[in-house]
């Protein structure tokens, strides 16, 4: 009982054109075993459900093996596949009842399948569909109602009656959830666990990435017809290796989840292959493709190279060219030429001391391409330092910085304009960070005049308003006149966000961006931020006090306690299971729920031990004896000898 | 700036400046030229009589005015200017630079600037040019530091530092940033250093240390002292003494009038 599917390319021909639906997509399921397809909408994952059961329609050219239980589809052969629809592979077509015919009563077209493939008579095939129907949870008062007078989730009962009432060995489920509800789905997830249980195969095909992670042992990720990763399911949120796979993740409401809704930048597409006057569908692969709409480079998608590279945050130029191939990556494979989600910065150690006070102690942090990383903690813990390591206005006492995989102190060095270009930085106090004697059009032009790129005076101006224009300012000439201390707090917030985007840089590093501003405008800013987080493609160091509003935005969290990190992961797994006492405490606090800290002040620092054994409610002998080290537990990092 | 005495500082200035500017127009003779008139009384041809070689001392008392006012606004502008330059540099570039820099204005603020000038003077026999840049070299030090420790506070300012993340150079730094925010302080120090000059100038003319070719109130005020037994010196010892204390006098209400604008506290009222 498993389905093999190799190399298996679908265009759909549409007059001189081809969509290319699917392209060169090989997987495998094993007897017993749930895998999971998912990806945005176009991407193919039903194309390839339906092309399991030669149901394409006539203008779809196909090409590749499936095998059914080791053995070839012959897809030409119309009875054949006649013959294996419903009885060795069915399928659970998406749409509800749209896809029931709405002329017969239910238990008619639950028995059609028995009576077509087995020969039996009409009363012993209703018979048969009843008692199927029952034991799949619809009362028998229903089964005599046409399809219209169903329930959305009877209807999906019904569907899954007919694709399982002839036991074939592989099943395929397209969309099984898109319309039940949350509890509804537990039937689902029910029947799906009882089939692998009797050594069904089954595919899932799915926007629910939850329903896919509890559900699903392996995953594969669709994109344009391509797989992009495959990798353990339960994994899809917490190590995704493919950018488009993170960003898939960060645009799901998984419970779990705290951030904002992310999406990912730019649309997706639909790729439309050019004929070339070549009638054969082998010329196609190689002809080049075009997109046809999208506001990300004026409608057409990038003829050689990664199908996702304008989306994606971490592109460079080699991506361009050629083919991207599957690579193995650990457990996951990964079409990706960087090997997955790089690291864009990496702290080796850097640790900085002023005088006699240890600001911070030797810490490791990357920032990965395209998260956005929260450094979160109290006065004084050292997130404002490390924050301004990172953005290489500060210089290290000792430790590594590697920014773009090169040593930053060599490239501040040797050319400190080029570096200064890729990371933007956004401060406390707004007012504070432009100068009183610039206007507004002055401030945003500062960093392109620094880098050289303020001669043509017009050219700059219309940067300045475009940029302007993005952080929704007005960019009459008035306002661009004005001076700080004429705006308010949001609006200059604002200027400096748009002078730290100007230059369009890779990181953006903000160092408390919304502290002074009151709740409603520190709203409006972040949305702001994170839209054009994404939109940018930006990645993003994040630092606050406020463990309440990282945990909205951040894909990640670093916890800073006395210039070290205690804990960090993702924003998800720190903030609904916590495991250091200091974190706990951070979010308590937060919620108003102020705890007794053991006497302990943060003020007061032990010279032996863990920092936070003076206020830790867990506090041990040992602890006084042993400072703790990170160490993963649960997939996230922990400085504690006794966490949970 | 609205105060009375910063009002009549700078009435008084303004005069001297006219004076100083309209020399030869407002002077009834050449300064230099002699007569055989000499020690004369007041009269209407010679308004404050004449010297011990006849020259007309109301026109010695207006070309006096130009060489007090060019020393002093020519080492006010020079000495501000290093003192920018080497206070702004060293807080800038810092490390060994800076140390070297601030140990050697340590080293010229206890020299005894009058008796360094005096011996080069004795040497060297300087004209007012050279005059000028010997006063500013010795006397922009003290200004310097000030203006370093404001640079050093200054260049921790975020917006400094924002300037420095998009890529800024120091040189751009200190042009675009530094110093436009020094910018109330080096009025002061230019004001302090036209007062010390005017001061010095005529403080060593009186010892005898000048440029001969130029007129200058301490070198009257020493010639008049010699004749200190006749009543000339009520018309012309007196009137050089007021002219020259008139000038300090209003250089000095000038610059307490702008002097709280050093003061941090004031400061921080004019930026908000």
């Amino acid at each position: 009982m498993s389905l093999d599917i190799r190399k298996l390319s679908v265009i759909y021909r549409d007059g001189g054109h081809g969509i290319q639906a699917l392209e060169d997509v090989s997987l495998e399921i094993k007897a017993g075993e749930c895998y999971a397809l998912v990806g945005e909408s176009g991407s193919g994952k039903t194309t390839l459900g339906k092309a399991c059961l030669g149901l394409l329609p006539p203008n779809a050219e196909q090409e590749g093996r499936i095998l059914l239980e080791g053995e070839e589809i012959d897809f030409s052969d119309e009875e054949a596949l006649n013959r294996m629809r419903w009885k060795r592979l069915s399928m659970v077509f998406q749409d509800g009842a749209a896809s029931l015919n709405p002329v017969h009563r239910i238990i008619d077209q639950v028995a059609e399948p028995i009576m077509q493939h087995e020969g039996v008579g009409r009363d012993k095939a209703r018979k048969r569909a009843a008692r199927f129907l029952e034991e799949i949870g619809l009362s028998r008062e229903y089964h005599s109602r046409y399809p219209h007078q169903l329930s959305g989730g009877q209807v999906q009962r019904v569907l899954l009656a007919m694709a399982m009432v002839l036991d074939p060995a592989v099943i395929i489920l397209d969309e099984p959830t898109s319309a039940l509800d949350a509890l509804s789905k537990g039937f689902v997830a029910e029947i799906i666990k009882e089939a692998k249980g009797r050594g069904k195969a089954l595919l899932l095909i799915t926007h629910d990435l939850e329903f896919a992670m509890h559900n699903a042992e392996a995953m594969g990720v669709l994109y344009l017809g391509q797989i992009m990763e495959t990798l353990p399911a339960d994994e899809m949120l917490s190590n995704p290796l493919h950018p488009y796979t993170m960003a898939l993740g960060r645009s799901y409401p998984a419970m779990r989840t705290a951030r904002d809704l992310g999406g990912i930048r730019g649309d997706a597409f639909y790729r439309i292959v050019h004929q070339h006057g070549h009638a054969d569908a082998a010329q196609y692969r190689h002809a080049h493709i075009q997109v046809r709409e999208s506001s990300h480079s004026d409608g057409h998608a990038p003829p050689t190279g990664c199908l996702f590279q304008d989306r994606c945050t971490q592109a460079i130029e080699p991506c361009t060219e050629g083919v991207v191939a599957l690579e193995e990556v650990a457990d996951h494979t990964v079409r990706c030429l960087r090997r997955g989600i790089v690291n864009l910065l990496e702290l080796k150690g850097v640790a900085k001391q002023y005088g006699k006070t240890r600001a911070l102690n030797p810490v490791e942090v990357n920032v990965r391409a395209g998260e956005l990383l929260a450094l979160v903690g109290e006065t004084g813990s050292g997130k404002t330092t490390l924050a301004m390591i990172a953005a290489g206005v500060l210089k290290p006492d000792q430790g590594r910085r590697m920014f773009f995989g090169k040593d930053m102190d060599q490239w501040i060095k040797k050319d400190h304009k080029s570096l200064a270009r890729k990371i933007g930085v956004i401060y406390q106090n707004p007012a504070e960070s432009i100068s009183h004697r610039f206007t507004v059009a002055e401030a945003v032009a500062e960093p392109l005049f620094i880098q050289g790129e303020g001669k043509d005076r017009a050219e700059s101006t219309e940067l300045v308003k475009a940029i302007l224009a993005a952080v929704h300012l007005s960019t009459d000439d008035a306002f661009l006149q004005r001076y700080p201390h004429e705006l308010n707090m949001g609006a200059l917030q604002r200027v400096c966000l748009a002078r730290a985007l100007v230059l369009a840089p890779s990181l953006l590093i903000a160092d408390e961006p919304t502290s002074s501003l009151d709740p409603s405008v520190q709203a409006k800013v972040l949305k702001l931020l994170l839209d054009l987080q994404i939109e940018q493609g930006l990645t993003m160091l994040f630092v606050s006090h406020d463990i309440g509003l990282a945990r909205k935005i951040s894909d990640r969290m670093g916890v800073m306690l006395a210039g070290r990190i205690v804990e960090i992961g993702p924003s998800s797994l720190v903030i609904s299971q916590p495991l250091h006492p200091y974190t706990r405490l951070l979010m308590d606090s937060a919620g108003g729920n102020w705890k007794e800290t053991n006497g302990g002040d943060a003020a007061q620092q032990p010279t032996w031990g863990c920092v936070f054994q003076l206020r830790c409610p867990r506090r041990q002998e040992h602890c006084e004896r042993e400072a703790p080290s990170l160490r993963l537990i649960d997939n996230r990092h922990v400085a504690c000898h006794f966490p949970y | 700036m609205g105060s009375n005495p910063a009002k009549a500082g700078f009435v008084i200035l303004l005069v001297m400046i006219v004076m100083a500017f309209l020399a030869p127009l407002i002077a009834p003779y050449d300064p230099h030229q002699q007569s055989t008139a000499a020690l004369l009384a007041p009269s209407v041809s010679h308004l404050l009589g004449t010297n011990h070689v006849g020259q007309d001392i109301w026109s010695q008392l207006v070309f006096g005015a130009r060489t007090s006012l060019l020393v002093g606004f020519g080492v006010g502008v020079l000495a501000t200017l290093l003192g920018t330059i080497f206070g702004v540099s060293a807080a800038l570039i810092g490390g060994l630079y800076e140390r070297i820099v601030m140990r050697l204005v340590d080293a010229f603020i206890v020299i005894p600037m009058v008796i360094v000038i005096i011996l080069v003077a004795a040497y060297v026999k300087p004209g007012i040019l050279m005059f000028i840049v010997l006063l500013a070299l010795l006397s922009w030090q003290g200004g310097a530091r000030i203006i370093w420790a404001q640079a050093l506070s200054h260049q921790e300012r975020e917006y400094v530092a924002a300037a420095r993340s998009f890529g800024a150079g120091k040189l751009y730094l200190a042009w675009r940033h530094i110093v436009p925010a020094l910018g109330p302080l080096l009025l002061v120090d230019f004001i302090y250093g036209i007062r010390r000059a005017v001061f010095m100038e005529a403080g060593l003319a009186f010892l005898g240390i000048s440029d001969p070719t130029m007129v200058s109130w301490g070198m009257m005020m020493r010639d008049a002292l010699s004749f200190s037994y006749l009543p000339v010196w009520q018309w012309w010892l007196l009137p050089t003494g007021i002219a020259l204390s008139l000038t300090i006098v209003g250089l000095t209400f000038i610059g307490y009038a702008v002097e709280p604008i050093i003061d941090p506290r004031l400061r921080g009222a004019e930026v908000a």
